[in-house]
């Protein structure tokens, strides 16, 4: 039997540089599904290579590589990718770096967020009585991002959250609203999970359920992005009174919405009216 | 014994597939939850109906339905490109749900980067010439001792101490919380 645990830098450092053979590649694998100690060094380590592979700018590295005589040929090429962001030891300043973050928090995820949430093409939706009154063009909508904070899941909660939110970035609706209706008595999560679920069952054409949930969200929490999905589960709904309402509360907010939400209100006032 | 639940089993296990999915160039990477979500459905089905038995150490069992569930994904895989290739079909572009561009994927990445700025920031010059080496460069810790002109012990120790470092920043954060 091998003894992982007295060559911790040979499997974990092999493992990860992709340097041990196929059998200690599996015979590593199986003892760290078991050993949660070698697990975690393995992520930590993991975590530490990925991020030199992938997040430091290759000219700093270069830099600091070429001044002890390494060259690039050195070692394999690896895709680059990702954000290129530069390490402190290589900046001028602290300056820079304070103004580099506050760019981004006012600028950049602002922009990030919004791309998003654009508008796209219709989604799956039962058009039978939205054909009939000419408003379907009006149903284009994305999901929504799940942009909460993952730092330190507590609970068991947060973790079936985190893996509902999972599920809805890659738009299985009916697995994540499974999973959140387990969590939806959860004091904490509720103002989340139920705008989260409320979505999922618009997505879902389960209508009357979403209204319900989505108006409790936003009672619960108001914003722009609650107030915009609960207006477009009303107009799928055909309540269109009420529909044009709330597009015309999401614009009140004067955010990204603004002007979609006036478009789609001024779009209802005109058919109403007919 | 009372059986995991299986949350516990996700909680547990998921991190530890998503490490041999990663190293895995032949599963794509939209494709890992659904992995991940098949091998833990077929141990709570084996605990359920017994085909798991409990003298048998549970990590080694759900190891085995996961290379198991990546075998018959790869074979799948393979059969369906040959289809394709065969009708002359192309897939449909798909959006990469777990790929670069998901957003909490981005927020994981960038928690995880500031921890690991800062961490190049604490170390020292050395240390720092030392972890760029051995993880960026793949160089052996012989060939980092000629270059830095130290000997080997000194790099094993430079090594350990900077990755004792690291242990410390991250403490006792969830990782697997951490796309990695």
């Amino acid at each position: 039997m091998i003894e992982f645990h007295d060559n911790v830098d040979y499997y974990i450092d092999g493992y990860i540089r992709g340097t041990l053979s196929e059998t200690e590649k599996e015979a590593f694998e199986e003892h760290f599904f078991e050993c949660d100690e070698c697990f975690r060094e393995l992520s930590i380590r993991g975590a530490l290579k990925t991020y030199l592979d992938t997040s430091l700018d290759k000219g700093y590295l270069r830099e600091l590589l070429g001044s002890i005589g390494e060259t690039q040929g050195d070692r394999q090429e690896k895709k680059q990718s990702g954000n290129i962001i530069k390490p402190k030891w290589h900046r001028s300043s602290k300056k820079k770096l304070l103004v580099a973050a506050a760019i981004f928090v006012v600028i950049a995820a602002p922009l990030i967020y919004s791309v998003h949430l654009r508008i796209r093409g219709p989604n799956n939706i039962t058009n039978q009585s939205v054909e009939s009154t000419g408003y379907q063009n009006l149903l284009a909508i994305a999901p929504p991002v799940y942009i909460g904070s993952n730092r330190a899941p507590a609970s068991d909660n947060e973790a079936t959250f985190n893996r509902a939110m999972n599920l809805f970035a890659q738009k299985k609706y009916a697995e994540a609203a499974s999973l959140l209706d387990r969590i939806k008595e959860d004091k904490k999560l509720k103002p989340k999970v139920d705008f989260y679920l409320g979505v999922s069952y618009y997505f879902l054409d389960k209508t009357d359920d979403a209204v319900a949930l989505l108006k409790t969200a936003l009672n619960e929490k108001p914003s722009e992005i609650r107030a915009w999905y609960l207006a477009h589960a009303l107009l799928k709904k055909g309540k269109l009174s009420e529909a044009m309402e709330m597009f015309n509360r999401t614009a009140s907010y004067k955010g990204k919405y603004e002007r979609e939400a006036q478009t789609k209100a001024d779009a209802l006032s005109k058919l109403i009216k007919k | 014994m009372k059986n995991p639940s299986e949350d516990e089993i996700y909680k547990k296990f998921a991190p530890k597939i998503r490490m041999i999915l990663s190293r895995n160039s032949g599963v794509r990477k939209e494709d890992y939850e659904d992995i991940v979500d098949e091998t833990i459905k077929r141990t709570i089905e084996a605990i359920r109906n017994g085909t798991f038995r409990k003298e048998s150490k549970l990590g080694t069992f759900v190891y085995s339905v996961c290379k198991n569930v990546i075998y018959s994904y790869l074979h799948e895989r393979e059969r369906d490109e040959k289809i394709i290739e065969k009708a002359k079909l192309r897939m449909p572009s798909v959006t990469l749900a777990g790929g670069a561009s998901d957003p909490i994927e981005r927020i994981h990445s960038n928690e995880l980067k500031e921890i690991l700025d800062g961490y190049l920031d604490e170390l020292k010059d050395v240390e720092r010439k030392v972890i760029v080496l051995f993880y960026y460069s793949q160089l052996e810790i012989e060939e980092i001792a000629e270059r830095l002109h130290i000997d080997n012990q000194k790099v094993y120790n430079i090594k350990f101490y900077a990755l004792k470092k690291l242990r410390k920043m991250i403490g006792k954060k969830n990782l697997s919380e951490f796309q990695i």
